[in-house]
């Protein structure tokens, strides 16, 4: 449903242009403690999942059923909701509707009742949601003593009370925090309050009562719950990571072959474990040098200490899916280089862009990666694919070769590195191979590249996958068109046996692993049917379509027959029954 | 409307063990509430969005009993059909593993509000379990009545939820009614949840 702007309801007239769903939301807002706390859940929960209409109905049917009382101001607003959702005006005819209502005044405890504090395990238990949930500013807990609508369920019934900014999402947060809780085993109900309203009686009369959740403690505030947030990811991460851990080694024996010409490196590995563990320990180390010296020697302990900085944890998850690709070739360059020229402090701004290009590799950001390498690395990288480029070079060539076959360059960050250093050559294949497995005329134009860092990266983003595959494509589909017109003018084109070839050899480029082997098969059907020219045409109609689709030329000529006389295909009919004989 | 009510209170009835309690519970309190307009909109859709099907009898009861109160005719149509149901997700037993030496507090209450009902014929307790072995326990009141099974059923279901189960299991079953499979099992292992207090009216 669209959600379209209007003034209207409780608390709109300040906030023009309020879009539906908070305007929902703060129309269930005003039926706090008049309706059971589960009802006015689910609302949300159906409010938050865009459900907007079944969340009106619902309360709509909650208050019928109920015998719920409206103000004329609560009913206009839902009359006009309901006439923005176009719903049925009728069910709520029957709501009734009095000038001033008259609701008792619900009782809050002040702290804890039978022993038991409100915000007990609330805190545990939202503390993932908060890292995800924009703009919460607050957070405060309460019991309220007295029952809650009609269908009422126990009391004390615990309650959750949530101050966000202009940022937040007061549905989204209502339906997350509740069921954060929820999971836990918490029942409460979560009420949204957004900065700058004025809450109602029920809400001042909560909040009077309530203790606030100190946002100070690890994971709740804002810097700590970004850091919290990552954390979560980094879990999903680390399943992942058991293939990094076997990484690690691998790095070092890489950074082994660059240390040997640096004594000094125990500042190398460092580098190189972010890749297993990127968020962690690239963090320390643009910290390290700035703030403290000691974790230096400490390549692996910093790990423990980076979740705690919490500004950082931001670039982490940046770092870890990149890493993993890009890496093997240019980290170690740069690292070879700063590690030797440059002092402490100058070693984090390098480490800092190292990793950035490292990213950019993989994904299509060419443009920012290599500017930020030419200015960290412009001088070590010269020198070092000169003396020790070799070394690192191979590793990460091989790497990138690895990541190809894969084709999950994602999870192939260690392996790439591991199976570099075996081979030596060519980085750029690695680097081609990433974006696109074949493209033998990107390889060419790297590796002029390959010798300045900056450079290398930079053609390889240019010249390589992105541009070529773009006209592979046009090409092909131009000559696609023409085939689905199925039988006459896809054989014409096809016919030209060079042109079937080149096609293919394009579509090999641009197509992935199993795309290649369906062509294979749909190449050797075709091979079959071409030498038993009599039971392709009893299922002409099949091959006719495919070559249609795929490749016109390969199925040219057994197949064009077929097609054109296969007009009967069209519609999926057999033609092969009869119509083909009788033709 | 009385007719309209016991449709829709059979047809709720049937589908237990079919809906999500959360779900089930609301329903038959809108029912006691005497919004059937609010159930018409909302029945249909559940079904749907829950994909749960009906029998030929329930699609009967379902257009009897929500067609004339604006349900939509194209969501009624929508609703899937099934020959019979014969699966029950759920085993029960007479007593709970997890309150073995509790004293039974609802039952007390409920005995308290059902005293001098002359529409009661029984008040049994069931103790129902998924069958996967996971989710909680929950206990399934039993009640046969005579009349008035809509209204008692949201009676019962806000005074359990007072008591502090949030999503009440509460069978009002009219007397003489065809029992389902998921009402016949439960009825199989329950044990009366009054005793000494006889119910029946004779």
């Amino acid at each position: 449903m669209t959600q379209v702007a209007r003034g209207v309801g409780p608390g709109a007239a300040s906030r023009p242009g309020m879009v539906l769903p908070v305007r929902i939301h703060d129309l269930l807002l005003s039926m706090a403690g008049r309706l059971d706390d589960d009802a006015l859940a689910d609302a949300r929960q159906m409010l938050a999942s865009a459900e907007l209409d079944r969340s009106l109905e619902f309360l709509a049917g909650c208050l019928v059923a109920g015998r719920v009382v409206l103000s004329h101001e609560q009913h206009g607003e839902l009359a006009t909701l309901f006439a923005d959702m176009y719903l049925d005006q009728d069910l709520i005819d029957r709501i009734m509707v009095t000038d001033r209502v008259i609701a008792g005044r619900h009782r809050f405890a002040f702290g804890a009742v039978e022993g038991l504090d409100p915000e007990r395990g609330v805190a545990d238990a939202v503390r993932p949601v908060l890292g995800v949930l924009p703009d919460i500013r607050s957070m405060w807990c309460v019991w309220r003593l007295s029952p809650a609508g009609p269908a009422s369920g126990p009391v004390p019934h615990r309650m959750v009370l949530v101050g966000i900014g202009p940022g937040g999402f007061a549905p989204a947060t209502a339906y997350r925090v509740e069921d954060a809780l929820r999971r836990a085993g918490i029942r409460a109900s979560v009420e949204v309050l957004m900065d700058g309203v004025e809450p109602g009686e029920y809400h001042r009369e909560a909040m009077r009562n309530a203790r606030q959740i100190p946002f100070d403690g690890p994971g709740f505030n804002r810097p700590q719950v970004e850091p919290a947030y990552v954390a979560a990811r980094i879990a999903p991460a680390r399943p992942s990571a058991p293939p990094p851990p076997a990484e690690p080694p691998r790095l070092e024996p890489a950074r082994v072959s660059v240390v040997q010409p640096d004594p000094p490196r125990a500042e190398l590995p460092r580098p190189e474990l972010p890749r297993v563990e990127l968020p962690r320990e690239e963090v320390p180390r643009a910290e390290v040098p700035r703030v403290e010296l000691p974790e230096p020697p400490r390549a692996e302990p910093p790990r423990v200490q980076p979740e705690p900085p919490r500004a950082e944890p931001l670039r982490p998850e940046p770092l870890r899916a990149e890493p993993l690709r890009a890496e093997p070739l240019r980290a170690e360059q740069p690292r070879m280089s700063v590690v030797r020229d440059l002092p402490p402090a100058v070693d984090a701004p390098r480490i800092d862009t190292s990793e950035i290009p490292l990213r950019k590799d993989l994904p299509f950001n060419d443009d920012a990666h290599v500017e930020p390498h030419a200015d960290t690395h412009v001088d070590p990288a010269p020198a070092q694919s000169r003396g020790d480029a070799p070394t690192t070079l191979m590793p990460a060539v091989p790497s990138a070769a690895s990541g190809l076959v894969g084709t999950g360059g994602l999870i192939g960050g260690a392996e790439p590195e591991e199976e570099s250093p075996v081979e030596s050559a060519p980085r750029v294949d690695a680097v081609r191979t990433d974006p696109f497995p074949a493209a033998p005329g990107v390889r060419a134009v790297e590796p002029p590249a390959e010798e300045p860092h900056a450079v290398q990266e930079e053609p390889r983003m240019d010249s390589h996958p992105s541009p070529s595959p773009l006209p592979r494509r046009r090409r092909a589909e131009p000559q696609d068109p023409p085939s689905r017109p199925r039988l006459a003018p896809a054989p014409v084109p096809e016919s030209a046996g060079g042109v079937d070839k080149h096609s293919q050899a394009f579509v090999d480029d641009i197509l992935n692993t199993q795309e290649r082997n369906l062509l294979k098969e749909l190449q050797d059907e075709l091979a079959r049917r071409e030498q038993d020219p009599p039971s392709a045409q009893s299922s002409g109609s099949w091959q006719v379509d495919r070559s249609g689709r795929h490749g016109k030329p390969a199925t040219a000529g057994p197949f064009d027959q077929p097609n054109q006389t296969g007009p009967m295909i069209i519609n999926g009919v057999p033609p092969h029954e009869r119509g083909y004989p009788g033709n | 409307m009385d007719d309209r009510v016991d449709a829709c209170h059979e047809l709720l009835l049937r589908l237990a063990g079919r809906l999500p309690d959360r779900q089930l519970w609301r329903l038959r309190d809108w029912l006691a509430g005497e919004a059937l307009d609010a159930l018409a909109r909302a029945l249909p859709l559940t079904l749907l969005r829950e994909r749960v099907a009906i029998t030929a009898r329930e699609s009967m009861l379902l257009n009897a009993a929500l067609l004339d109160a604006g349900a939509d005719a194209g969501r009624l149509h929508a609703v899937p059909w099934v020959d019979q149901i014969d699966e029950v997700d759920y085993t029960f037993t007479s007593e709970s593993p997890e309150r073995v030496n509790l004293g039974d507090s609802e039952a007390v209450v409920l005995g308290a509000v059902l005293h001098g009902r002359s529409e009661l014929v029984d008040v049994r307790g069931s103790w129902r379990r998924h069958r996967s072995g996971l989710g909680p326990t929950t206990r399934i009141v039993l009640v046969t009545a005579s009349t008035g099974c809509a209204r008692l059923t949201g009676e019962l279901q806000r005074v359990l939820r007072a008591l502090g189960t949030y999503e009440p299991g509460v069978e009002v079953m009219p007397e003489g009614i065809e029992l389902t499979p998921y009402h016949r099992a439960a009825l199989a292992a329950s044990e009366s949840l009054l005793p000494g207090v006889i119910v029946h009216q004779g």
